[in-house]
């Protein structure tokens, strides 16, 4: 039997599933026995690290701890621990580590691993989770997005799906996804993804904070300080909770100069903070039927994931926004469950049990381009602007050519640019300059020369970009890793636009 | 030579002579023509559409040609980052009417500007109506705070816009500003772009009334 691992390694939690010896998703508890683990790292010494629960215990008054790294992932943010630099790709790696540790000491090595990540993660954000999950010992690595893991989830839980178009609604702790998948059965197709990187349930934790500071500020006069009220992010969290059942909650916070400072809390006060957040939700949701040019009548359902779904408002304004009742189904673990099918469904046959090969054979999955890829070009104008080559939403695997010509005579130098957006743009100021690399080309050649230029994604979300010369039959490739992804400089690209 | 044809031509000339000579000065004095530098911009000249009034108060405020400020482009790169609050003021002295205090002026193209403008001046005049059902994004900018209606402006929502028409437009802005947030580099900027998506759900959640 396999030992296939879904892990959904989220802003605030971290969840762990595996395909049992039937092919079924089952939650793997942590190493204190539950099924949700808080994604945090706190450094106690130069080599002692605390990982999970504990470390998050420390996250309102320790320095070391670092919490939500998961939002910065392929950026160059790193932060200082113990006289060296760490950085999300570190922490995460380290979290991962633990995860593979404890679930190989129960089940032994694992075959194949399956993480997830948002749908509108960066290409370097996706490299630097690969490399993160190499450097913590994974042999065998698949990522898959979120809402997508979260339709197969539930589309196993319901004994496969009548044939139809859902919508999946991912609220996590980070980060909100929203994906369009067309599914029949087991088999899931994504249509179309939005996302938005910084909107999740902490942002949500946040507001709460803001609230009840404001009450303890009306009720003493005075601004809650720290080490004096112990009120965190943490009780916030546990105040949300709370809020999502009742319409009103009390909550005691202690203060060494005021005693206990009782506060209450209106779940309509916390709407109404949170408005901005939930009308952004509603707006990717209807840019991803925008783009899918899809209207919300034709939806057969709507699916909610992450646990910030389980707010009355959030379910309130799904259903306002997609005109249907949403479906809550172990909102924490539907993303991890759904990752460990997809492992099945990538595992190598050979290795799989027989109940787990007839149950992964079920599975079909056809992804999609996150981002749209294109390249630098000056149009007849003379003006720069982004050529889109590979669109968001084709489906996966996909490879596109498209043929430029040089701009000048005696033209010695192609810059050849790789170029990333969420969003069809044609202004080079509005798109990510994922790599440059320049080509030398022969010299006294005319204009007009003909450059073929290629870009490639495969089924892991790894692209390819190939220029060729075609007078020299001299071909570039840049593929994009982790470690070559960093922000190109702001040359002017010398390739003309056909 | 005829001296018909002498009179008509000395004549005029010598009358203008004799009305040069005699006119009162104190009443036409002579057109100053040193450039005055004043902390405050001048008004525009009448009969200037808003942008146009917009454009002028920017250019003086700099010290430009006001046909050096394109319409279409952000006053913010001529004034720089300080030239926020004396906008603010120019603007109020231009169209008697006082512009939020926000970044988000400076963002603002002379077209914008004056939509702006145009907007809160409408607002001070009209008297407050009942109540009524939105119909129009008009409507509902009507009562915006001003820092929203700037962003308003700013995101090109127009007034006489159908709800329905304005609510597909901000999101299409709304999805192009949150891409933006994988070209911020530094962690300030990120906090900003998140702060303006914000700001833009907030928005969003007003045009939703006439829903």
């Amino acid at each position: 039997m396999a030992h296939l691992l879904g892990i959904d390694l989220g802003t605030t939690t971290t969840i762990v599933a595996r395909i049992d010896a039937s092919g079924a998703p089952e939650v793997v508890r942590d190493w204190e026995g539950l099924e949700v683990t808080p994604t945090a790292v706190a450094f106690e010494s130069a080599s002692g690290v605390v990982l999970g629960r504990e470390a998050r215990a420390m996250a309102d008054d320790a320095e070391h701890v670092f919490t939500e790294f998961k939002r910065d992932m392929g950026t160059g943010v790193s932060h200082p621990a113990f006289g060296r630099r760490v950085t999300p790709l570190d922490l995460s790696a380290l979290m991962l580590r633990k995860v593979r540790e404890h679930a190989e000491a129960g089940a032994g090595p694992v075959d194949l691993a399956v993480i997830t990540i948002p749908a509108n993660f960066t290409n370097a954000a996706r490299e630097a989770t690969l490399e993160a999950a190499r450097r913590a010992g994974f042999g065998k690595v698949h990522m898959i997005n979120e809402p997508t893991a979260a339709a197969l989830a539930y589309a196993h839980a319901a004994g496969g799906l009548g044939e139809g178009l859902y919508a999946v609604f991912d609220l996590g702790g980070g980060t909100f996804d929203v994906s369009l998948v067309r599914a029949r059965g087991l088999d899931v197709e994504v249509v179309f993804t939005e996302g938005v990187q910084r909107l999740g349930g902490k942002d949500f934790d946040a507001r709460l904070l803001e609230i009840v500071r404001t009450r303890f500020r009306d009720a003493t006069g005075e601004e809650p300080r720290p080490g004096d009220c112990d009120f965190g992010r943490s009780d916030a969290e546990e105040l949300k909770h709370r809020l999502s059942s009742r319409e009103s909650v009390r909550a005691v916070l202690r203060s060494a100069q005021h005693g206990r400072v009782p506060v209450t809390v209106r779940r309509q006060d916390l709407e109404s903070a949170t408005e901005g957040l939930i009308a952004q939700a509603e707006m990717a949701c209807e840019g991803v039927l925008l783009r899918a040019g899809v209207d919300r009548a034709a939806l057969t359902g709507v699916f909610l994931a992450g646990g910030a779904c389980r707010m009355p408002a959030v379910n309130a304004a799904v259903e306002r926004v997609f005109g249907r009742k949403p479906l809550l189904r172990d909102p924490d673990t539907a993303v991890a469950r759904g990752a460990a099918l997809y492992a099945s469904h990538r595992a190598d046959p050979a290795l799989l049990s027989p109940s787990q090969r007839r149950r992964a054979a079920e599975i079909r999955f056809q992804d999609i381009a996150p981002h749209y890829f294109g390249t630098l070009a000056v149009d007849e104008d003379g003006a720069m602007e982004n050529s889109v080559i590979i669109a968001k939403g084709e489906k996966l695997p996909v490879s596109r050519t498209r043929t430029y010509y040089t701009a000048e005579p005696d033209q010695r130098v192609l810059t050849c640019e790789v170029t990333q957006s969420a969003v069809a743009e044609s202004d080079p100021a509005m798109v990510l300059r994922v790599a440059e690399v320049e080509m030398p080309l022969p010299p006294g050649r005319p204009a007009d020369q003909p450059v073929e230029v290629t870009f490639s994604y495969d089924l892991d979300g790894v692209m390819r970009a190939e220029f060729k010369d075609l007078g020299t039959g001299r071909p570039l490739v840049i593929e994009l890793k982790a470690e070559g992804s960093g922000r190109g400089s702001l040359n002017v690209s010398r390739i003309r636009l056909d | 030579m005829d001296p018909f044809a002498i009179t008509a031509v000395l004549a005029p000339c010598a009358a203008a002579a004799v009305w040069l000579l005699l006119r009162d000065r104190r009443r036409r004095p002579a057109a100053r023509r040193t450039r005055r530098r004043t902390a405050t911009a001048p008004a525009a000249p009448a009969g200037r559409s808003d942008a146009d009034r917009a454009a002028w108060t920017a250019a003086k405020l700099a010290g430009v040609p006001p046909r050096d400020v394109p319409r279409d482009r952000p006053v913010g790169p001529i004034l720089g980052t300080s030239g926020r609050r004396r906008l603010a003021d120019a603007l109020e002295r231009e169209f008697g009417v006082a512009p939020p205090d926000a970044e988000a002026l400076l963002g603002l193209t002379p077209v914008q500007l004056g939509r702006l403008m145009r907007q809160l001046a409408r607002r001070r005049k009209e008297k407050p109506r009942p109540r009524r059902r939105p119909s129009t994004a008009g409507d509902v900018m009507a009562s915006l705070p001003a820092p929203l209606l700037a962003l308003a402006s700013e995101l090109g929502l127009r007034s006489e816009w159908e709800l329905a028409r304005a609510r597909e437009h901000l999101t299409k802005e709304y999805l192009r500003q949150n891409a933006r947030i994988h070209l911020a580099a530094r962690e300030e900027e990120r906090d900003a772009v998140q702060a303006k998506l914000e700001a833009i759900g907030r928005l969003r959640k007003a045009l939703a009334a006439g829903r």
